[in-house]
């Protein structure tokens, strides 16, 4: 009888120790490459998620909350008369004037609010505006009119979509009239068509808003726009060696910006561990176990896989290439699609999912910088650029051979071509503010660097940036836009 | 006391001397070469051009211009080097006077754009300004400008005017 309870009971014990050893050997991560992350997260997209979006249409990973954190305007500057109001992006009140216009931009773009009348005035009135009670939006960046239309409204299609193509900044205008209407100016990029739209919106709200918003606003008595400056224009007698966009804002006086250091991911207490890495690995699709890795010289680290290259490089650069011919990785998910609409949805998902795996705080820095418009030249090729962002202040790092921004994206027909993040934060240091030279001290370089007789620089835009030099240092410097083209002025 | 121990102490006492002169006379070449670019700081209300073409005022367009703004825009282009500065009348001495931003004059040396912008603030009624470029002290090109700033009470009287024609 004893006998048989102990045979019984080693029985047990031996199924027991069975299963605990299978299930160890099933769930640790060495059973199969990659471990079981791919069956979760197959069962999460595929099954959890679609269920969690009929219910909440915003959660992460959805194209649409996405793209509107990740396209925000530069700035919006509030106009009531000579008094002038900045809002930087990311600085304080810039959410509440950036609420204020999307707020009625979508409402005119969805239908919403009636359109008394529509036609078109001249660039002159447009920058007249300026000086009187207006909210000018300035996205900084040429956007196709289906992703503005889906930032503001959630249609891509509307009914404006005939006459607006390409739309970079708009005013909202409040008129000298007793009537109860705000007019909306949008400049069509690609016609070159100021669009005005009078429309029916409760003035004095409206008023009062933009009351609220200056007197929230720092002062700033050294802005002028560059048509008040008549810098837009050739003169007559003499020759113009520069001239400027007449909506280019201009800072007369010389400005000081605060200090500010990088941080590598490392610095953090959620380091770039193996764990980390096998998980931004996989969003590359590259395999762990079928992988070769090694560090380089330079103590970069390599992981490569047949048609991709990812390298880590120590001062927290994240490179994946595509090999030359190769098919790249399939950043659709099958979907393909060759429009600018569908590459930003790819790349921003793509960026989303790799910022997951980052401190929360990293992606609400980040703003879409590059110019989102079709490419004729080429079909279905783009390149997408996103800028850190610290109070508004774009930074760009010095690479051996220009300034690259702090995510680049090529994307061939739903395919990544590259890939390039710096895995880095940026943060104000607490030392003494550094002074930045005078703007017109700035276009004085650019004339002496690139002005050839007869044929006047066009400044398109210019602006304040820190650049990250190679030794990890942080200096702000004047990016002035010529001719498409990005010129970083140097001292 | 030596002869020649003696005779080296003067030699010291000569080159610092020397030294003295020569540092006292470059103190007073540089400080003529800064006079030379830096502009009065007041002008007579009689003043004339004793040159053309040394400064063009770009903004305001108008040499005699109304608004309600409480500051003002003044944009010139002017050869390079040329030293451009903003005076404004002052009713009660009966001269110009050098324009002051935050402590700062609104004057500078024009650049290689060979343009000049800055901004300064306006009091209400009649606000006359002059604006000079400078080669040096004797050639110099000078345009004075008025702004007449208009109380708002009687610009929205105005526009009241033109509502009610506007709505009838």
């Amino acid at each position: 009888m004893v006998k048989k309870v102990l045979k019984n009971l080693t029985l047990v014990c031996s199924v027991l120790l069975t299963v605990v050893l299978v299930c160890q050997i099933w769930f640790s991560s060495s059973f199969l490459p990659g471990g079981y992350d791919f069956l979760i997260s197959g069962f999460k997209r595929h099954v959890i998620d679609p269920i969690v979006s009929l219910f909440n249409p915003g959660v992460a990973n959805d194209f649409s909350q996405n793209f509107k954190t990740l396209y925000r305007p530069e700035k919006i500057v509030v106009n009531v008369f000579s008094q002038r109001g900045v809002f930087a992006d990311g600085q304080e009140g810039f959410q509440e004037a950036y609420n204020t216009s999307n707020d009625i931009m979508g409402k005119l773009l969805s239908g919403e609010l009636t359109v008394k009348s529509r036609e078109t005035v001249d660039m002159d009135t447009y920058a007249s505006l300026l000086k009187g009670k207006s909210l000018y939006v300035d996205y900084g960046k040429n956007c196709d009119y289906s992703l503005f239309s889906f930032n503001a409204c959630g249609q891509a299609q509307t009914g404006f979509s005939e006459e607006l193509s390409v739309v970079r900044d708009y005013v909202i205008s409040l008129h000298d009239t007793i009537m109860n209407d705000v007019s909306i100016y949008v400049k069509d990029q690609k016609s070159g068509n100021v669009y005005r739209y009078i429309v029916e919106l409760d003035k004095n709200s409206l008023d009062g808003k933009i009351t609220e918003l200056i007197n929230l606003s720092p002062e700033n008595s050294f802005l002028s726009y560059a048509f008040e400056l008549n810098f837009h224009k050739e003169k007559a007698d003499t020759v113009s060696k520069i001239l400027f966009e007449p909506m280019v804002l201009m800072e007369l006086n010389s400005t000081k910006l605060p200090a500010v250091s990088g941080r590598k991911l490392e610095d953090f207490d959620d380091n770039i561990d193996d764990e980390m890495m096998n998980t931004i690995l996989r969003d590359f699709s590259i395999n762990t176990r079928t992988m070769w890795r090694y560090t380089d010289l330079t103590d970069a680290r390599v992981f490569v896989e047949n048609d991709a290259t990812l390298t880590l490089y120590p001062n927290g650069l994240l490179e994946y290439v595509a090999e030359d011919g190769g098919p790249g990785l399939d950043i659709s998910k099958g979907e393909g699609g060759d429009d600018i609409y569908d590459a930003m949805n790819h790349a921003v998902d793509f960026v989303t999912t790799i910022c997951g795996h980052l401190p929360e705080n990293y992606f609400s820095h980040l703003r879409l910088q590059t110019d989102m418009v079709e490419n004729t030249d080429s079909q279905g090729v783009y390149r997408i650029c996103f800028d850190y962002l610290v109070d508004g202040v774009p930074v760009r790092h010095k690479t051996g051979d220009g300034y690259a921004h702090t995510i680049e994206i090529e994307i061939d027909n739903g395919r990544l071509k590259s890939y390039r993040q710096y895995l880095k934060f940026y943060e104000k240091s607490g030392e003494p503010e550094i002074s930045c030279m005078a703007m017109m001290n700035a276009a004085d370089l650019l004339v002496d660097a690139l002005y050839k007789e007869g044929e006047p620089l066009w400044i398109q835009r210019i602006h304040l940036c820190y650049v990250e030099n190679e030794a990890g240092t942080l200096v702000p410097q004047w990016n002035a836009t010529i001719n498409n083209q990005e010129h970083i002025i140097q001292e | 006391m030596s002869e020649d121990s003696l005779g080296g102490a003067m030699m010291v006492k000569k080159r610092i001397l020397r030294i003295g002169v020569l540092l006292l006379s470059l103190i007073l070449l540089m400080s003529l070469y800064t006079s030379v670019f830096a502009s009065p700081e007041v002008l007579p209300e009689t003043v004339t051009s004793t040159a053309e073409g040394y400064v063009t005022l770009l903004a305001p367009e108008q040499l005699t211009s109304s608004t309600t703004n409480k500051s003002l825009p003044i944009a010139a282009s002017a050869p390079e080097g040329t030293v451009v500065t903003v005076y404004r009348y002052s009713y009660t001495a009966g001269n110009y006077q050098k324009v002051v931003v935050g402590e700062v004059p609104l004057e500078s040396v024009v650049g290689s754009t060979t343009l000049f912008a800055g901004r300064t603030d306006l009091t209400p009624g009649l606000n006359k300004f002059l604006i000079r470029g400078a080669k040096d002290d004797e050639t110099y090109t000078v345009i004075p400008f008025e702004v007449n700033v208009l109380n708002e009470g009687f610009m929205d009287r105005i526009k009241g005017v033109i509502n009610i024609i506007l709505a009838k």
